[in-house]
């Protein structure tokens, strides 16, 4: 007996001897979400890589080109063998929801979503206030444009503004695109409160309340909510005079170059540096000798400066970019480094001509003034009411000057679909006329995505995909 | 002691009575005996049959749990024959016994146990038992199975020895690492490997790439300390290991000492290895005459292209012209290369290189081990060195190892205290010798096939020849891989201690208490340097800069266990049980750091460098807490049951998860021991039995519940903006993660036949694997694609049958072993996908599919070759975009009409075998033993994507004799499996599909051995006890139509790619003669 009590005594301190978290052990060499989110510093960082995500290859680093851009009708795919004909069928609306192009999107899309809903979700961690603010602000912003993409390539989408994990996001229904505006708007109001109206210092590039504000707008426009947008874009526009400090620049090819970043006219853009590890980008092959609209070319008048941006230049052998996009490879990492615009003040004219076009023509009204400003910068002859009698003919100069000013940055295919132009665009134009059907204003969600869901009332696929 | 005196007195006291019976008038008498084992135990159940010398009159009795038996009614002076009967023992016959009239009727009875039989002790994990006893799978080995023939490693003597029990040995380097398969592979994610337990210590289950490249974690274990090995292959059997049983345990005794004189036994062998194949490639005539060919093809291709003509007769020049390329460009895979002119005139002379004579070599291979066992009362010991020296039979590669073994046993009163220790240093001479050949590792073998024959290993100043490195014209820039063998030094140092400490108390008469401590250290330092004399690998030009690399690696595995037993019999009613608590915890330390800027190739080691280009330091750890608790049951000794469970909580799992319980439940009937069966004489044992139990598995990473962080970085800033470090998840995190859980039926029936001449084993099993481990599609929504989750669902099934035999021609001692395996693998449920769809090393699809195996290849089905352009305009023929006449047709699998890479893709194999086989012969006559094994698997599938380069009729790298029948022409269409020669093939002649796939069926004789053993008078003037001298063939023939080096070659690890050969290291083919002495 004597002996079972010793053994039952070395037995149990055994037991106890071992800890209550001998089965909890954390990494010590990676970070993981049991040990992130925790502190300041970490959501400084969170943050940072939350930008991080516009430079994806399958966003504003390359897929977004091909959805946004090569689907109008001012470039064309011409390698229907090339990447498994994903982009020439994207091109040529012959794109089913298998295209890879269309998953890779939506997941980075929904990743950087939840990169910023992270932040959200922790922000709490952060003591310094208004620190916190601008991290929510910033976290706002990103999240907004994220969902502004999403809206306008597939119409309903699912909404997830928390951290979720994989059952909670199989319950998930594609919500309406009204639900999406209106989470848009909510983050965006939100963000135009919490950001400073600009950042100095190692803090520039970040999202500003201008760029909210723009972006702002450009979610009420697109909604046709033109007399929002007006009031939105008020703030803005008034050149030299805005508090932001946007303006245009004398020369058109300033605003984008490279040795010109972040100049005056820019409000928001994904920022690169190719001399950095990892921080520059290749040259995305649509830069790269693009097959530009002949008819595009051609609607320039020969003085027009924005013409010439549209010529290639020689890189290297290989490398043949639009001067819109030139620079020279970094000799150590083989990249380039422009900056992609998202936003830009000539943007901010335009939309505002347009929308006050909308609410109301006036043959004397600012609305010319602010479409002219863009016109007469570059080396463009003025519009007058005599060449613009009304709302239709000046709703019609827009849009062109639209594509004239902002060829392959990634406005046109939204702004066709927006108008309801698309159609007949494609139609006319001088390279492949394709006729195309409403339905394809939007892609077909990826075919995984359905899949996965397995819900056709919640979850259906977009018609006729 | 008090015992034996007894019967002593019984035996002399039954003798004393038959000697003095008298005749006496026929009355009924009975007879008393008792029946004794040779060591002296009592012997219950023995079936005693008694019948009266010329009559027909039989009675049949048992004897009770004291081995007493009474028969009643025997005729006074009356003879009986008596026959004892008993399971694992020699029947034992009593002629002519004349029954007195007196009532001392007695007889003692010594039975004989048979060997090789149910009685031998099988370790079932947390104890052992007699086989007889056993109502699980489980398969062993003896170290007489073991230690007569040379083996380097246990795997080698496990190969094709057990049914059930697959060893693969994917790559031949010396200390390489291996792949032990119990039934098939349950798992997709997590890993397949069983458990091995040594001496009672569970081995850390991560230890076996610590270098950087595999290595056999049981290098540490020398073959000839190894007592016996016993794999746990039943869920049952194996749930004792709970959440690490789902690919079954190896268990490992090593020999202990044992209460005897010492005994001094010294085990040696010495041999040669040499590659057991070699490729046949192209010479330099035939190579040349390919790149002609080839390069023609392309620039007619070309020029057609164009709506231009030309003549093969172009020279460069005019080729240039025509294509309108600069006039300086020699990069052009149209132009012919100067190098092949003279072999394209047949001038004689020129070098001509077989790069793999260069780099296979005859290696010597040493073994040695000289151990001493014995003890007293108190003491046993058993202490063994070994060294062993491995050339490798490629070039300057090679493994080393001095390792030493002390397992002391102690009594004192109640307690036992045992200690094993084992110690290794170990020395790789590694070479890389798989992948592509002209990656970044610079594999020394795929390098020799692709090398050109035009280049000599040395230039005629004695330095190694470059030439290929820096090769224009778009031809393979292969390194010269004897200067890759011969410059590089990357050696690594290994050390390895395996201990276990254990202390055991008999608290009451048969209840024990045991603790146990055991650790499982090693470390690795590897060490290598690419001198400056190694050309450049962007310039290709000498001096390169000098690349340095070292890493680092130790991984301590500390295990204690305590147990309580307790053991007893109450009747024909005897019970084991035991109950135990467990703690494991690993933790490995890893660093590795690259740099480059040496001034020289004097000083090789970091402090020389002048910049870290990369660098790591790395913790991980994991831990598992366990209980457990068996009872083993048996009635009359004849029907056994066992109980057991095990619950595991593991650091890997979620939060939610973290623990599992494992129960298992067995029982066995042994049906020869009934009265019925009594008169079936050709049955001496008859055995049935039945199990249920659930493993789990546990080889996923360590942090698999946790999301990861990777960095994602930005820039803000005027002008480009700084660097700003960022942080996002890189994977989802999921705190539910849990086991993966096996549950597992067995039915098995063992029989012997015939006096034990025949005996067979034959197992049927069926394992259901659900929550599998899987990283899972999940809805994009989450920001991830997959996610790592419990679900899905996978089934296998098979059939084991041993068979053996013993039997005696004459002088003749025979031995036949053979065994079957079928195991049929099955994916039931993938967690709502229906498939997931896997490219291996960019080139090679699988599919894992619902309702079909695990990993099935999944490529284009080539059906023949185009012989015209009528063949390819022909609308019956599914069209193959751009090929020409001479490319390959295609199955239109989604009958489109045209071929896509995509959708025309079907399963093609797999590289599970449809079934395993194996057999081994032992013959002894007087003092020679002959002995041969042969294994064979039967029905794989092997991507061997080398073909690629190898077989491609491309002419970049040098390709095999097979492309001299390439097609050529209509008339001349080669053996209409070979493309044309094209340098930019055209179609999908280099898309992977049916072309780049084999049979990996094989059949292999393993070993021959032939040895005498010296007659003892000889030998006992010299005090030895036994010598004998053998020789032995390893691997001295394969039957295969496997058209490289070797057929169990599979470079993943990943379960769902397997069976990729992309350049291997040969088997090697050995002659070894060797000694086994004892004092």
């Amino acid at each position: 007996m004597k002996y079972t009590i010793i053994t039952a005594a070395i037995l149990s301190s055994l037991l106890l001897s071992c800890k209550k978290d001998f089965l909890t052990l954390t990494p010590q060499s990676q970070i993981t979400d049991g040990n992130f989110y925790k502190t300041s510093n970490d959501i400084t960082q969170a943050v940072t890589a939350a930008y991080a995500a516009l430079q994806s290859s399958s966003m504003y680093g390359g897929h977004f080109i091909t959805l946004m851009e090569t689907r109008s009708d001012n470039i064309e795919d011409i390698n229907p063998g090339g990447n498994a004909g994903r982009d020439y069928n994207i091109d040529q609306f012959l794109a089913k929801a298998d295209n890879g192009t269309f998953r890779e999107a939506w997941l980075s899309l929904y990743n950087a979503i939840s990169r910023c809903n992270n932040i959200l979700a922790s922000s709490a961690v952060v003591n310094d206030q208004a620190l916190k603010a601008q991290y929510e602000g910033e976290a706002k912003f990103l999240r907004a444009l994220h969902y502004f993409n999403v809206v306008r390539l597939w119409g309903n989408a699912p909404l997830v503004l928390t951290p979720i994990n994989a059952s909670d996001a199989k319950k998930q229904i594609r919500n309406s695109t009204a639900e999406l505006y209106a989470a848009i708007e909510t983050d965006l109001k939100a963000a135009i409160s919490a950001l400073p109206p600009s950042f100095t210092g190692s803090n520039i590039g970040r999202a500003t309340q201008g760029a909210a504000k723009a972006l702002l707008a450009k979610v009420f426009l697109t909604q046709k909510k033109y007399t929002d947008a007006v009031a939105v874009l008020k703030d803005l526009v008034p050149a030299t005079t805005n508090i932001y400090g946007y303006r245009l620049l004398p020369n058109v090819a300033d605003v984008f170059s490279v040795s010109n970043k972040l100049n005056a006219e820019i409000i928001f853009a994904v920022r690169y540096n190719k001399t950095i590890v990892g921080q520059g980008h290749g040259l995305n092959q649509y830069f790269n000798q693009p097959l530009i609209d002949p008819l595009l070319l051609a609607a320039y008048n020969s003085l027009d400066t924005r013409r010439d941006l549209l010529n290639t230049v020689t890189v290297n052998a290989n490398n043949r970019p639009v001067k819109k996009y030139q620079d020279t490879f970094d000799p150590s990492n083989n990249t380039l480094g422009n900056d992609y615009i998202i936003l830009r003040y000539a943007d901010v004219l335009l939309m505002y001509a347009e929308a006050l076009n909308e609410v109301g023509y006036s043959s004397s009204g600012e609305a010319f003034t602010y479409l002219n400003a863009v016109r007469s910068r570059a080396n463009a002859s003025s519009y007058t009411s005599l060449v613009l009698p009304d709302q239709a003919s000046f709703r019609t100069a827009v849009l062109l000057e639209r594509r004239l000013e902002f060829p392959l940055e990634l406005q046109r295919w939204f702004d066709l679909v927006r108008t309801n132009t698309a159609i007949s665009a494609l139609q006319n134009t001088g390279l492949t006329k394709i006729t195309i059907q409403p339905f394809q204003f939007i892609y077909p969600v990826p075919q995984d995505e359905i899949n996965v869901m397995n819900n056709p009332v919640g979850f259906p696929q977009n018609p006729n995909y | 002691m008090q015992l034996q005196t007894k019967l002593i007195k019984w035996y002399f006291f039954a003798l004393m009575c038959c000697t003095s019976s008298v005749l006496k008038s026929q009355s009924l008498e009975k007879l008393n005996g008792t029946v004794v084992s040779e060591k002296g135990e009592l012997l219950a159940g023995v079936s005693v049959t008694s019948t009266e010398v010329g009559s027909k009159e039989k009675q049949t009795i048992t004897t009770n749990e004291k081995g007493l038996f009474i028969i009643n009614n025997l005729k006074a002076g009356s003879k009986y024959t008596f026959v004892f009967s008993y399971v694992g023992f020699q029947d034992y016959t009593v002629n002519n016994y004349v029954v007195n009239k007196a009532e001392n009727n007695s007889l003692l009875i010594r039975m004989i146990q048979i060997t090789n039989s149910l009685n031998e002790v099988v370790v079932v994990g947390y104890g052992s038992q007699n086989k007889r006893d056993v109502s699980t799978s489980v398969s062993s080995l003896k170290s007489s199975d073991i230690n007569n023939f040379p083996a380097t490693g246990l795997d080698k003597a496990l190969t094709g020895k057990l049914a059930g029990v697959q060893v693969l040995q994917p790559g031949g380097a010396p200390g390489a690492g291996i792949a032990i398969l119990v039934r098939g592979r349950g798992t997709i994610t997590a890993g397949s490997d069983p458990l091995y337990v040594i001496d009672g210590v569970p081995l850390s289950d991560n230890s076996s790439d610590g270098p950087g490249f595999k290595v056999n974690p049981l290098n540490s274990i020398n073959v000839n300390d190894i007592e016996s090995v016993d794999i746990l292959k039943d869920a049952s059997a194996s749930a004792i290991y709970g959440s690490r049983g789902a690919n079954g345990v190896v268990i490992i005794t090593t020999k202990r000492g044992k209460k005897d004189k010492p005994t001094i036994a010294l085990n040696s062998y010495y041999g040669n290895q040499e590659a057991s194949k070699k490729i046949k490639m192209m010479d330099a005539y035939q190579y040349a005459d390919l790149i002609y060919e080839a390069r023609n093809a392309t620039y007619f291709d070309l020029l057609a292209d164009r709506g231009l003509t030309g003549s093969v007769t172009d020279d460069n020049a005019t080729r240039r012209i025509k294509l309108g390329a600069a006039a300086t460009n020699n990069n052009l895979n149209y132009l012919m290369p100067p190098e092949i002119l003279p072999y394209l005139n047949k001038q004689q002379g020129l070098p001509n290189t077989n790069w793999q004579n260069e780099i296979f070599t005859v290696a010597p291979m040493q073994n040695h081990t000289i151990s001493v066992g014995g003890g007293s009362e108190n003491i046993k010991y058993y202490i063994s060195a070994n060294y062993l020296d491995q050339k490798g039979i490629v070039i300057n590669s090679g493994y080393k190892k001095y390792g030493g073994r002390i397992n002391v046993d102690a009594n004192y009163q109640k307690l036992k205290l045992g200690a094993s220790i084992n110690y290794n240093f170990g020395v790789y001479n590694f070479l890389p010798t798989e992948g592509r050949f002209n990656d970044a590792t610079e594999n020394v073998v795929s390098g020799a096939l692709a090398a050109a024959p035009f280049f000599p290993v040395y230039n005629s100043n004695g330095t190694f020849n470059f030439d290929q490195a820096g090769w224009l014209y778009q031809q393979a820039n292969t390194n010269n891989p004897v200067a890759l063998a011969k410059l590089k030094n990357d050696k690594t140092f290994e050390t390895k201690l395996l201990s276990n400490l254990f202390a055991e108390y008999e608290i009451v008469k048969n209840l024990k208490y045991k603790v146990s401590i055991g650790a499982d250290i090693s470390s690795y330092q590897r060490d290598a340097f690419r001198p400056s004399t190694l050309p450049d690998f962007v310039s290709k030009l000498t001096p390169s800069n000098p690349i340095g690399n070292y890493r680092s690696s130790s991984i301590t595995n500390w295990v204690i266990e305590n147990t309580v037993s307790y053991n007893k019999k109450v009747g024909e009613h005897s019970f084991k049980s035991i109950v135990g608590f467990s703690a494991q915890k690993e933790r490995q330390d890893a660093s590795n750091i690259t740099a480059t800027g040496y001034p020289n190739d004097i000083t090789r080691t970091l402090n020389a460098a002048t910049t870290i280009t990369a660098f790591s330091s790395t913790i991980n750890e994991w831990s598992l807490m366990s209980g457990l608790a068996r009872v083993q049951y048996g009635f009359k000794n004849k029907y056994l049951l066992t109980a057991a469970i095990r619950t595991d909580g593991s650091s890997r799992f979620g939060n939610q998860n973290k623990w599992g319980y494992f129960p298992s439940a067995s029982a066995a009937w042994i049906v020869s021991d009934e009265n019925f069966m009594k008169s079936i004489k050709a049955i001496s044992s008859l055995k049935v039995r039945a199990s249920y139990g659930v493993t789990g598995n546990f080889q996923i990473g360590n942090y698999g519940s946790y999301g990861l962080l990777s960095a994602s970085n930005y820039v803000f800033g005027t002008g480009s903006g700084i660097l700003n470090n960022g942080l996002a998840l890189s994977t989802a995190s999921n705190k539910d993660l849990g086991w993966e859980k096996t549950s597992a039926v067995n039915l098995g029936i063992e029989v012997s036949l015939f006096k034990d001449a025949l005996q067979a084993t034959v197992e049927f099993y069926n394992n259901n694997t659900k929550d599998l481990l899987l990283n899972i599609p999940v809805p994009l929504s989450t920001g991830f694609s997959t996610n790592l989750v419990n679900i899905g669902k996978v089934n296998n099934k098979g059939i084991e049958v041993t068979l053996s035999n013993s039997i005696n021609i004459g002088a003749i001692k025979l031995t036949n072993t053979a065994n079957y395996s079928k195991n049929i693998n099955k994916v039931l449920d993938l967690g709502g996908a229906n498939s997931i769809i896997t490219r291996a090393q960019g080139v090679v699809d699988f599919i894992t599919q619902v309702g079909k195996p695990i990993a099935n290849f999944y490529t284009l089905v080539q059906t023949g070759i185009f012989q015209n352009q009528a063949a390819i305009v022909d609308p019956k023929n599914a069209r193959v975009p751009s090929a020409k006449p001479g490319d390959f047709m295609y199955k239109d699998v989604n009958g489109d009409g045209v071929i896509d890479n995509t959708n025309d893709r079907e399963i093609t194999g797999n590289y599970m075998p449809k079934f395993t086989y194996g057999f081994s012969s032992q013959a002894q006559y007087k003092i020679i033993d002959f002995s041969v094994a042969i294994q064979g698997v039967y029905g794989n599938t092997i991507a061997n994507i080398n073909q690629r380069h190898m077989n491609s009729a491309e002419g970049f790298a040098n390709n095999t004799i097979e492309v001299l029948d390439r097609w050529r022409s209509e008339t001349n269409p080669g053996n209409g499996r070979v493309a044309r020669a094209n340098r930019a093939h055209r179609g999908f002649n280099a898309v992977t599909s049916t072309y780049h796939l084999s049979d990996g069926s094989y059949l292999r004789v393993r070993d021959i051995t032939l040895g005498v053993t010296l007659p003892s008078a000889l030998l006992e003037k010299a005090k030895i006890t036994n010598l004998r001298f053998y020789i032995t063939a390893q691997n001295p023939f394969t039957f295969t139509k496997y058209n490289s080096y070797n057929p169990e070659v599979s470079i993943d690890s990943n379960p769902l790619t397997p069976g990729i050969d992309y350049g291997s290291y040969p088997l090697a083919r050995s002659f070894f003669f060797g000694l086994n002495l004892t004092f």
